[in-house]
Parts: C-alpha cells; structure tokens; sequence
C-alpha cells in the first residue's frame, strides 16, 4: 500500500520560496541600495536609486513612445536572426566535420584561428564591406555565435557509435534519409550545451555590435544614448533589461528544450 | 554413453571443412546460401603496428534456414566474420558469396543483432522497431505502424511501446533490436553475441524465445557467441573457430528439436561431448 500526501498549498509555496531563495540575495542587495541612496547617505550622479531605475524601465516598456520596449524588440529580432544563422552554419559545418575526417582536416585551421577573435573585431572589417549596418550587427552575431554551436555539433556527430552507423547502413536508404534519421538526431543529443554557450555568445555580440555601429534603435544604442544625455536610471534599465531577458533565455528555454527531448529520452537524469 | 547414442544428436561433419566436399552428411537438397572459400582478413596495422592476421583460411557453407552458430573464445576472429557476411567489413583474400553473388555492403536482406542493442535514444520502443520500415521507403505509414505493433507483441513488449530505450532493461532493449530486425522480415538474421551483455534469466528467457522464432521464421540465422551452451541450445550446426588467427576446428550438427531445455539429460551429453571437444582441439 502507498500512501499519497496531497500537495497542501503550503507545501508548494515552501517549495517556491526554496527553488528561487537565490532571489531574496538580489532583494536584499536592491534593498540595501535603496536605503543608502535614497537617504542621501551616498551621493553619486552615477548610481542612481533602485526606484528610479525601476521607473525608468517602466516608462520605457509602457509609457509615452515605448522607446525600451522598441528597442528590445529591434534587439531581440537581431539576436534571433543571428543566432539562428548561426545554429544551421555551427551545426551543418560540425556534423559535416564530425562525418568526414577530411573536411575536418580542412576547415579546422580555420577554426581554430577563429575561435580566439572576439567578435567586435569583426566590426570594423565588416563596416567597410558592406553598407547596410543592420548587416553588420547581425553578421557580429552569427561570427561570434557559430563558433560553440559548430564545436558541439562536431562532438556529437562524432560520438555516433559505429554499430549504430551500421544499423542506419543496413536498410540502404538515401544519404539524406540517413543524415536526417541518425545523423541530425544523433548529434542534437549532445548539442544543448553547446546551443546555450552558443545564445550566450550571441548576446554579448549583439548588445556590443549595437553599441558600436550606433544604428537604428537597440538596447545597446538606448544605453549608449542615455549616456550622452546623462540619463543614468535608464542607462541601468538597459542593462537590466539585458540581464533579465538574458537570464530568461537561459533558464526558460533550454530546460524547456531539454525537457522536451534528452531528458524525455531519459539521457539526462 | 555409447557412439550410437551420440550420433542421433551430432554429426561431427569434419574438421576442416574442405571446400570440395562441403557437409556431405546435411541435406544436399537445402541450397547453400552463404559460401566462404578460403576467407583471409587481414586489419592493416596503425601508426606503424604489425598488421593482423585475424582470419586465416576459413571456409564453410551456410543452408537456407540453417541456424549455424560460430563459437569461438573472444577475440577469434568469428565476429569479424559475421560483419563481412553482414557486409560491414571485406575480406582481404578468397570469396565470401551470398546466394552466390559477391557481398559488396550492407543490405536490408541482412538484419543485425549487436551485443550493445544499438537502439536509437530519441525513439520510442514502436520507433525504434519501426526504423527499418521506415528507412527502407517501400512500405505506408499504415503498413509500418501495423508491422511494428504486431512485433511490439510478438516480442512481449506489449505496453511498453511508448516507452524511451533507457527506461528499458537489457533484456528488453534486446527485444526491440531483435523486433527491428525481425519487422523487415530478413533473409538472414545475423546476431553478433547478442546475449552476452544479458544477466542470466533475461539470456535464457531469450534463448526460448530465438528458438520459437527461428523455427515459424524463414530464416537463416547466423550466430555468434563463446558461451557453449547457448550454442548447443540453439544450433543447428556449430562452426568451432579457433583462436586467432581463426580457423574452424571442428563443424558439429546438433539435431535436437528446438526450444531444448538446457538441463535434459541429452543437452548436457552434448555439452559434455562439446566441452571434450574443444578440450582436445589443436589449440586448445
């Protein structure tokens, strides 16, 4: 006989408190730094009061021409854009390598004398070929995103089994067929991580294109403009709209990803 | 035990199977369906190691519906066979023909059954099974879906068809491989120590099971193991290889109906007879 405990309401609220008690060090620390500012104990143009920070990120989002709100969106269809090219390039380049020794032998030197660029050097190189400095940013972002994505997917397409290659052999189907079958999955299931550092890559490229080639609207450039004009909560509004979504990113859409394959396949306990 | 009784349940065929009088005892009307004559394999050393002679000289004749068994100690060089025969691997000297064509790759008339199961992680039990149906594009998605259920069953995996590979025992897993094999209805079933990773009450529950299987199924099996008594409980005939650089040693018909029990007085005398056997063979 078992016996099943109802989860009880207070239950699950301790059970919340406890997954996001990290949460309450954020608090505490914002908390403290209202005190301190806002008593007028420290005086420093350059750190503004919590509060103002928070109404600034409010006006941006939902007051008058939504300028934040805008800007994240630009942002965000940046990043998207280049980080999905990045993805299909990373992982058509790492599968292909992990497949066949002499691509690898071929486009690893390459590589390799990429991987130690970051990606804002490309910026200026790539100002001067192409026009277009929408281009330019989200080609930052699929320069800097590629490189994690290409490595995993390298890994994964090497570490198919060789019996499992012979079992997808046996049946003599198309190359393709057997790419999509075997190959693509095979590899995906050792690819997450190097996805996630992949978004993270991608991120601080696009926030850091933004800020340089100065164009259209952004997060990088609302940051970059709040500070010609001395608007110093929206410049923190900036960066913590940046930290926020950065985080959401990472923690509502891989585990989501995971969840709905490796760890349902039961490869991740 | 007298010669007389042993022979009802054996035959030992011959020693060295002589490619011009290939198991005259055996029914001459069953067409051969896998030939090898003088088979060599030879892997070429890497990073300047010696190259190894890991098959040296065999030759022997598989018969349609025949379960042959190649028992050998590990590392013999009997597994290397099978591949060839599966078309994974080719020989480096003689001929291996299959309904007397040259092997030249992998074929879909050949399923395979590895030790390790080999099933695909992001696919269900049914998926799994389904996997050569699908690969092979000349079946329906009706079609695949019906032939994969009814294996589902056949193999006593009924309500688990849903179920991820890694939720699986090993005895399971090696349902699923064996139905993925069986749904494409090969003429040959090849199985590459396919117990071997097993604990004991999975291995024998299987070895029932391989039996019923193989004698509904129009199939040629070939078996690969070093465990005696899985071979003596389901061979019709038993290639003994020897060490490497393999040779066959011995070729042995058991005529016993299958399933055997595994603890009647007659399997054990052909286990004793058997263990005698390669007791005494040239390489001990």
């Amino acid at each position: 006989m078992t016996t099943i405990i109802a989860p009880d309401s207070r239950h699950r609220l301790l059970t919340l408190l406890d997954r996001y008690s990290s949460l309450w060090v954020v608090v505490v620390v914002v908390s403290i730094f209202q005190v301190v500012v806002g008593t007028g104990l420290l005086h420093n143009p350059a750190i503004p009061a919590p509060t103002a920070v928070f109404a600034s990120l409010y006006r941006g989002l939902f007051e008058g021409q939504h300028l934040l709100f805008l800007a994240t969106l630009d942002t965000l269809g940046r990043l998207l854009l280049g980080y999905g090219v990045a993805v299909l390039f990373g992982a058509v380049l790492g599968i292909l390598a992990g497949r066949h020794p002499d691509f690898a032998s071929t486009v690893h030197p390459i590589v390799a004398l990429w991987i130690p660029l970051p990606a804002i050097v490309t910026i200026p190189v790539l100002s001067l070929w192409l026009s277009a400095d929408e281009a330019v940013i989200v080609l930052t972002v699929i320069f800097s995103g590629w490189i994690p994505v290409y490595l995993g997917a390298l890994q994964g397409a090497r570490s198919i089994s060789a019996h499992q290659l012979w079992v997808m052999r046996a049946y003599g189907a198309s190359e393709w067929r057997q790419v999509c079958k075997v190959i693509i999955p095979g590899a995906f299931v050792h690819m997450i991580p190097s996805l996630r550092v992949g978004m993270g890559y991608a991120w601080r490229a696009v926030i850091a294109a933004e800020i340089i080639v100065q164009h259209g609207r952004g997060i990088g450039i609302t940051i970059f403009a709040a500070r010609e004009f001395f608007d110093v909560p929206t410049m923190y509004a900036g960066v913590l709209m940046i930290a926020v979504l950065g985080l959401a990113l990472d923690h509502l859409v891989f585990p989501a990803v995971e969840r709905a394959t490796i760890k349902r396949w039961g490869l991740l306990t | 035990m007298t010669a007389g009784t042993m022979e009802q349940k054996m035959q030992r065929t011959s020693s060295d199977v002589p490619s011009e009088k290939p198991d005259a005892e055996l029914s001459t009307t069953v067409p051969k369906v896998i030939e090898a004559r003088h088979v060599r394999k030879i892997f070429a050393g890497a990073h300047g190691e010696p190259a190894v002679v890991a098959i040296d000289d065999i030759s022997f004749d598989i018969r349609r519906c025949e379960f042959t068994v190649f028992l050998g100690p590990s590392g013999c060089g009997k597994s290397t066979t099978l591949h060839m025969i599966g078309g994974f691997e080719q020989q480096t000297e003689g001929s291996l023909l299959l309904n007397g064509q040259a092997i030249r790759g992998p074929g879909p008339d050949r399923g395979i059954v590895f030790q390790d199961f080999v099933l695909f992680p992001w696919r269900t039990v049914l998926g799994n099974i389904a996997f050569g149906l699908e690969m092979m594009r000349c079946f329906t998605r009706a079609e695949i879906s019906e032939r994969a259920r009814h294996y589902v069953e056949h193999l006593g995996l009924a309500g688990f068809a849903n179920a991820y590979p890694s939720t699986l025992s090993g005895g399971m897993k090696q349902r699923v491989a064996i139905a993925r094999t069986l749904a494409v209805q090969p003429e040959f079933i090849l199985m590459d120590e396919p117990f071997a990773a097993l604990d004991a009450q999975a291995r024998d529950r299987l070895i029932v099971d391989v039996s019923l299987i193989a004698n509904e199924q129009n199939t040629t099996f070939v078996f690969v193991t070093h465990d005696i008594r899985e071979a003596i409980r389901l061979a019709d005939r038993i290639l003994v290889f020897s060490p490497r650089p393999a040779r066959i040693v011995e070729s042995i018909a058991v005529t016993l109906p299958r399933p055997r029990d595994a603890y009647s007085a007659e399997l054990l005398d052909v286990d004793r007879y058997m263990r005698s056997l390669i007791g005494t063979g040239p390489e001990g």
